[in-house]
């Protein structure tokens, strides 16, 4: 008889201020905006400097010196400006004998002073990525009708090969005059 | 007719009563044992959202502001390398790798051994978000980038400001 006697019941109230708890610690601990950042893909380390030669007409000299003045072809450019020569370069429009005949032929030569700031190097790097992300879109919204954005993966990466982008750092070495 | 009055008092009474049962009757105690439910889903919610911070940054950063950046892909799985000024002595740039202060010459081999803790599914997630300050000259970005390549780490991030967001 004695085992037959009823338990009481749970008092589950206190369950909620557990849960809450943690609850309170996740919601401080939690960092719902995540960081943007220019993303970039280094070339693998190798012994050998010497790579392939590059033809002339698909390379596209851009410097940026150490007093943050940007050199495109050793002619002196505004920031602003770079987008375009830089789209015009890659898919040369009027099919001109001195750049690239197809856009992943395409190399841009990145350089870079010792006495560069940061800030000018990142948004010139970022002009370029933006030149060829128009360029990307441009032919998307030609060849399917939708953004790049709202293509799904296989056609991103098809739309992609079509506008690599290649850019070429030269390593920066004090001991060899560049 | 006595009766009849008699009857309808009664009756009258009856009414009364049954009256005063009604508004004594409680509220009843409402039922709280699916709270729990409900905030534990909004708990797991945040558990899955959230990216553990761990280190402190002792590097003074202004990031560089710019108005198109993509998002970190995986950040749970990326070393946060800051450059800029030491927050004790601003006479100084230094380079802090995740939690703790690195020279360049042990960059090499500090992210080595921060990658060698994955296996290889997850090693191919792994990149290195760089938070510089935007006065940083990039003789010192160079030789990071430097590093990195020879340490076969070469997913990178160059960690901005997003104009657009804010």
């Amino acid at each position: 008889m004695k085992n037959k006697r009823r338990l009481p019941a749970f008092n589950a109230g206190a369950m909620a201020d557990i849960a809450f708890l943690l609850l309170i610690f996740f919601l401080v601990a939690t960092e719902i905006n995540q960081d943007k950042a220019v993303s970039v893909i280094l070339p693998p380390y190798s012994e050998q400097t010497a790579g392939k030669k590059i033809p002339k007409k698909n390379l596209l000299k851009i410097h940026i010196n150490g007093s943050n003045d940007i050199l495109i072809n050793s002619e002196e450019v505004r920031l602003d400006d770079v987008k375009n020569i830089v789209s015009n370069f890659v898919a040369n429009p009027h099919k001109e004998t001195n750049k690239p005949t197809t856009p992943s032929d395409a190399v841009i030569s990145l350089m870079n002073d010792f006495n560069t700031d940061y800030k000018s190097y990142i948004l010139l790097y970022a002009q370029i990525k933006a030149a060829y992300s128009a360029l990307r879109n441009d032919y998307s919204m030609e060849t399917f009708g939708v953004s790049f954005d709202a293509l799904d993966k296989e056609k991103k990466k098809g739309v992609a090969d079509v506008y690599k982008i290649k850019i070429s750092e030269a390593e920066f070495k004090p001991s060899k005059s560049q | 007719m006595y009766i009849r009055l008699k009857f309808l008092k009664q009756n009258l009474n009856h009414q009364n009563l049954n009256n005063m049962k009604r508004s004594q009757r409680e509220i009843p105690e409402l039922n709280t044992s699916s709270l729990p439910d409900i905030i534990f889903m909004l708990l797991f919610f945040f558990m899955v959202v959230t990216v553990l911070r761990t280190s402190k940054v002792n590097v003074e950063i202004d990031l560089p502001s710019i108005s198109s950046g993509e998002k970190i892909k995986h950040q749970s799985y990326t070393n946060y390398i800051y450059v800029g000024q030491d927050r004790r002595d601003s006479s100084k740039t230094v380079i802090q790798l995740n939690d703790a202060f690195v020279q360049l010459s042990q960059l090499e081999r500090a992210i080595k051994s921060l990658d060698s803790k994955y296996t290889d599914k997850l090693s191919t997630l792994r990149s290195n978000s760089l938070k510089v300050d935007e006065n940083v000259k990039m003789g010192i970005v160079n030789e990071i980038k430097l590093r990195l390549r020879k340490a076969e780490s070469l997913k990178l991030n160059y960690v901005i400001n997003d104009l657009v967001e804010k």
